[in-house]
């Protein structure tokens, strides 16, 4: 993979992570709101503009396709590229969760 | 029968502020159709409702992309998709759109801080590139007329007639400068103000809370008494501009405040033996090691930092019994000179003044 998308993507925006994890399957615009909201249990809320912001980026970056369904509406789909990004922001943040458990384990109980 | 259309004529620069009457008029039952000339505003009458209005704007770069040019499209579908449904736009390409206010939903269109500000900067963008045109304009013309002038050196019974032009040169580039410098402040303050939710804007704009204080203090001592005048009526000093004071309703009361310069912070360092601060090479008074200094200094007497304007000046704050006077009174009634139009707007008026002078003379000269 490009070198300058992983540096630009990775470590990525939790509103990113969602983001991409919604469109693993094809999803339109509103059913990606849904999904996030209804997994970040109304935590995350993407707003119109800051969803078109974030999918127009990904798009022309070839992280995530635009397919059209049977009603012409617009679906967002992530490519093979986003999925690798995905992977690789998903091992990253589990070697984070990993050291800060164990340094929390360690030192946290002197503090 | 009761009238169910109405137009109103509004000028208003700030588009928060615009957004919020058109919610007002919504909730009267007024509902916008069309905008005419950014100023002329029709309006539908229904019944009254809890509205949410937006703008946006599709500006494409210099070399678009393919995706940048079908961004409009799918912005529109993603914002009729999500409830927001398009009103109207307007001749500079604004487009309005609004939502029935949703409790507990999402009732922004950018609801997040960086998308926020994207939007922000394509108004602030838009408009600073009107100011750029027009700055070009003006020069233009004025490189024309010179060019004129130099060829009707060599006719000379061209001179005279030409009277006429230097006229339109000059009109035109007054009302190109003027209209570029609006056009920049007008632009910067829609940046500022769109990156700011509606409820952070309100609260800024409140004025139980903020107020601005327009005036020119030349002294120390001035300001002093500005500044405590102010703050025994509950107003806090948060920022300086030359000629104005911004202040915050806050709890306080019983502080004073100083100020302080390059100048101050050499007669102190004189004062103590030590080597005055300058740099050779900072031909533009960039440098602000002074300021460095003057902190130290300050804190060790008890003073605390409220703002600065640049490198030109520092104001401090304390409490009155805890405080050292940190300048000697003699320098309080010392002109605020370079503190407020700082070193490098010193030299440009004196190179102003030396050009002056030197042309005075060339012209007495040749007659």
């Amino acid at each position: 993979m490009d070198e300058a998308l992983q540096k630009k993507y990775i470590p990525m925006t939790e509103t990113t992570y969602y983001t991409l994890l919604s469109v693993i399957v094809p999803r339109h615009g509103y059913a990606i709101m849904q999904f996030v909201s209804e997994l970040t249990k109304g935590r995350i809320q993407l707003g119109t503009g800051t969803l078109y912001t974030m999918v127009g980026r990904l798009t022309a970056d070839g992280v995530v396709r635009i397919e059209l369904t049977e009603d012409g509406k617009k679906a967002y789909q992530l490519t093979e590229i986003g999925m690798e990004l995905l992977q690789i922001e998903t091992q990253r943040l589990e070697n984070q969760l990993q050291d800060g458990r164990e340094t929390l384990g360690r030192e946290g109980q002197n503090g | 029968m009761a009238k169910d259309k109405m137009t109103k004529v509004r000028w208003l620069y700030s588009y928060q502020k615009e957004c919020r009457w058109l919610e007002e008029m919504a909730m009267k039952g007024w509902f916008l159709e069309n905008i005419t000339i950014g100023i002329i505003y029709k309006f539908r009458k229904d019944e009254p409702k809890r509205m949410m209005y937006e703008i946006d704007r599709f500006n494409l770069p210099k070399k678009p992309t393919l995706e940048e040019i079908q961004h409009k499209e799918i912005f529109m579908e993603m914002a009729q998709e999500l409830g927001w449904q398009e009103v109207t736009h307007d001749e500079s390409l604004t487009y309005y759109f609004c939502k029935e206010y949703e409790e507990g939903g999402i009732n922004e269109l950018y609801n997040e801080e960086e998308s926020r500000r994207y939007r922000a900067q394509k108004f602030g963008s838009f408009l600073k590139k009107q100011a750029k045109a027009m700055t070009f304009w003006a020069m233009i013309i004025t490189i024309i007329d010179v060019l004129i002038r130099l060829e009707s050196l060599a006719i000379r019974e061209m001179a005279d007639k030409l009277v006429w032009y230097d006229w339109f040169t000059l009109i035109y580039v007054i009302i190109c400068c003027a209209t570029a410098l609006f056009s920049w402040k007008l632009g910067e303050k829609t940046e500022k103000e769109l990156s700011m939710t509606r409820a952070e804007w309100e609260a800024s704009v409140d004025t139980a809370l903020h107020k601005t204080v327009r005036k020119l203090v030349l002294t120390t001592r001035g300001l002093s008494k500005l500044l405590k005048k102010e703050e025994e009526k509950g107003w806090i000093l948060k920022s300086v501009t030359p000629t104005k004071y911004f202040f915050e309703k806050r709890e306080g009361g019983q502080q004073v405040y100083t100020m302080d310069t390059k100048w101050l912070t050499n007669q102190r360092l004189k004062k103590s033996g030590a080597s005055k601060i300058d740099d050779s090479k900072d031909w533009q008074g960039l440098s602000n090691d002074w300021q460095i200094q003057s902190v130290k200094d300050a804190q060790e007497k008890g003073w605390q930092f409220v703002c600065a304007l640049e490198n030109r000046t520092i104001i401090y704050r304390g409490d009155a019994d805890v405080v050292e006077a940190l300048n000697d009174a003699k320098y309080d009634y010392s002109m605020r000179s370079t503190s407020i139009i700082g070193e490098y707007g010193m030299f440009l008026i004196l190179c102003g003044l030396i050009g002056g002078v030197i042309g005075f003379f060339v012209g007495l000269l040749s007659f």
